[in-house]
């Protein structure tokens, strides 16, 4: 049997959309279609390429925080099962927690998952950056210069 | 002739010359140069080969991936840990660099000389290979059609305090400024060393094994006699085939991190066991402005100008735009309100970037399953450098009309006059409270005229182990306080001339 690519498990995929929502709010005019689909795919597609250590010190560190709120003061629920707001305000103390581990092993978290939610080409959009449109204007540019000197793109 | 995964369906073995590891800054300019003094070369890359027309403009998960190592999401352990990016792919961090070219300071070279007996390593006899990989890269001024605004602002700002600056010299060749060049140049414009001396080793016979990661360099009675790797399924990254290349001289160029992590994992050792130690980092720390008037920082070149007042003081400032998302994260006490803050302001935004030439250093270790963990102490006079930095930043882009500084700390978030600056000394910052991130690692395998602070000699050899060489940014013996990739070519071209003089 050959192997299959990386797949992450589900459990830690939901906890992985909580905590995108928790870090970047969304506003109503934002639409995003299988939003969670392609944050997802996204995420995968670099979790793929880490180290299988470091990528299940990462599963681990999420199913981690997960509990953690259900250990340390948040009503005995886990993060996914907090009020939005309840969920934004754990995220924040993790984020500033005193600990340099826990904001450690945060950053690391919030970093990827910020990285993949403003990869989406409608989050893009959404605060105005066109990088097609502008790259093709330049690729036109390039080739009249090429060409003014003689040589081709 | 360029084998692809694809083209690969059985276990590999080869005899050649040389064989090197990495085809990056260093691995690239060796392999040809060798290739072209008529030796049998095997270059071995452990990432994809893609071209210009490969590349993905409106899609950074693609590149980080594909390009860079472990998706761009490295870290250097450390208090503050580090983050680091690297290319892991044909061409190497030049894949996806920002085309900075800068010759090693004089000084730089006269403390190798003073500290580590490399007498012969001067801003003379390094003439030659600088001009040599210099024509090779196209190492040119920009063209007035590639400027950007975000550069301009950091130039009026440098002017309106008298501080010195540079146009930079960039490796490109009608370079138009769609600012990619960190996920790939779309414009073909970039001379990576996937656009030119990849192709020239191509053309004189050299081999490039893709997709294939050395585990092993292999040694016998203090001699190399080749390396052992295994061809990885890009999709599943199942270890599918071997690769056993036979080989009397082996150049190993993966990298300042993986460089020794290969050499420790392959059994080889130092007299004072200083491989892997002397991690430097070029400790790199943002801060974002914004203005009143769009400036549009996505268009036009990447860091079209530096600021070189503070060079000698070991610190060197510059403007570079990136993808929103690290934008974002340069900007990290903004809440959950970031879209909202990036809608408004990201065309107005700016993000300046001040290099530290290190005085601390981290060590790299390798752990089970081939797991590679690099580690960093910044220290207090770095750590202090790099609020300096910060603050200069800051005061650079109030005097270019800034109406407000995005700063990454605790207790202070947001400033908004320039008066408001010796207020960042007074914070009670921990270094572990920064965040830092580098593009620039060295120094893990460092050269020296002795056995007893050093593993290489002058030219990139081991002290200890006959026809094992390293010709990759591990060998700078210290920082070097400007952008590297020259450097490592220039040593790189050296240490080949030397090989081939040895073996014709
Ligand atoms: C985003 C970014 C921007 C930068 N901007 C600039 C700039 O403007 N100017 C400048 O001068 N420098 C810049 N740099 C730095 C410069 O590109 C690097 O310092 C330089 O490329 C390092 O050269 P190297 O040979 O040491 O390693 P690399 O160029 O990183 O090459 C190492 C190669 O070895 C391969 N490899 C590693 N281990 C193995 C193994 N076990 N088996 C097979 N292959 C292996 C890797 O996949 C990689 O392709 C930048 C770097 C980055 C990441």
């Amino acid at each position: 049997m050959s192997a299959k690519p990386y797949q992450i498990p589900k459990r830690a995929a939901q906890i992985i959309l909580a905590i995108s929502r928790a870090l970047v709010f969304e506003p109503e005019d934002l639409n995003i279609p299988n939003r969670d689909e392609a944050l997802l795919q996204r995420c995968r597609s670099i979790l793929q390429e880490l180290p299988v250590m470091y990528r299940m010190g990462f599963v681990m560190g999420i199913y981690l925080f997960d509990l953690c709120a259900f250990l340390f003061g948040c009503g005995f629920k886990r993060f996914i099962s907090l009020s939005y707001e309840k969920q934004c305000q754990y995220l924040d103390k993790c984020l500033t927690n005193k600990m340099f581990t826990v904001r450690n092993i945060m950053s690391g978290m919030r970093g990827l998952i910020m990285i993949c939610y403003f990869s989406m080409p409608e989050v893009s959009a959404y605060i105005g950056y066109n990088p097609n449109k502008h790259v093709k204007e330049r690729l036109a540019l390039r080739e009249k210069l090429l060409k003014g000197s003689g040589r081709k793109a | 002739m360029l084998y692809k995964y694809k083209d690969i369906d059985r276990h590999v073995e080869i005899d050649c010359d040389v064989c090197v590891v990495g085809s990056g800054a260093g691995g690239a300019v060796a392999s040809k140069e060798l290739a072209e003094a008529g030796l049998n070369v095997v270059l071995v890359e452990e990432g994809g080969y893609f071209t210009t027309k490969d590349f993905k403009v409106d899609d950074t998960i693609w590149s980080t991936s594909n390009l860079y190592r472990d998706g761009g999401a490295s870290i250097i352990m450390g208090k503050p840990s580090v983050m680091l990016s690297e290319g892991r792919c044909v061409g190497g961090s030049t894949t996806i660099n920002g085309a900075m070219c800068w010759r090693t300071p004089g000084k730089v070279f006269k403390r190798w000389q003073w500290e580590r007996g490399l007498y012969d390593i001067t801003t003379n006899n390094m003439e030659p290979y600088f001009t040599k990989v210099e024509e090779t890269i196209h190492a040119k001024s920009i063209l007035p059609e590639a400027k950007n605004q975000d550069s301009e602002l950091l130039r009026l700002g440098a002017e309106k305090l008298g501080y010195r600056y540079r146009a930079n010299i960039r490796s490109q060749d009608h370079c138009v400024g769609a600012n990619m060049c960190i996920t790939g140049c779309p414009t073909g414009a970039k001379h990576s060393t996937l656009v030119n001396y990849i192709p020239a080793f191509l053309n004189h016979g050299g081999e490039l094994f893709t997709n294939c990661r050395v585990h092993r360099v292999k040694t016998k009675r203090g001699k190399v006699t080749g390396v052992t790797g295994w061809f990885v399924d890009p999709q599943t990254k199942e270890k599918k085939y071997k690769l056993t290349v036979k080989s009397p001289i082996v150049i190993v160029s993966g990298g300042a991190v993986q460089t020794p992590a290969l050499l420790k994992k392959s059994g080889i050792r130092d007299e004072k066991s200083l491989l892997g130690k002397n991690l430097l980092v070029h400790p790199n720390m943002k801060v974002v402005a914004a203005f009143e008037e769009a400036v549009n920082a996505w268009q036009g070149v990447n860091q079209g100008y530096q600021i070189t007042e503070f060079q000698e003081e070991g610190l060197l400032m510059g403007v570079n735009f990136t993808s929103p998302g690290v934008l974002a994260l340069a900007m990290p006490l903004e809440g959950n309100q970031m879209l909202r803050v990036l809608k408004k302001e990201f065309h107005h935004l700016v993000m300046g970037g001040a290099l530290i030439e290190d005085t601390g250093s981290g060590t790299v270790y390798v752990g089970p399953f081939d797991t590679v963990v690099p580690t960093y102490q910044l220290n207090e006079h770095d750590f202090r450098q790099c609020i300096r930095g910060a603050a200069l930043l800051t005061e650079v882009f109030f005097a270019a009309g800034a109406k407000k500084c995005y700063l990454p700390f605790t207790g202070m978030h947001e400033i908004r006059s320039p008066d408001d600056i010796p207020k960042i000394f007074q914070l009670k910052l921990k270094p572990a409270e920064l965040e830092l991130l580098t593009v620039h690692v060295m120094g893990t395998v460092p050269m020296g005229s002795q056995a007893h602070n050093s593993v290489l000699n002058s030219y990139g050899a081991f002290h200890n182990v006959k026809g094992l060489y390293v010709a990759d940014a591990s060998v700078f013996p210290t920082s070097i306080g400007v952008n590297p990739q020259v450097t490592i070519m220039a040593l790189a071209t050296r240490t080949a001339e030397y090989i081939a003089n040895r073996s014709t």
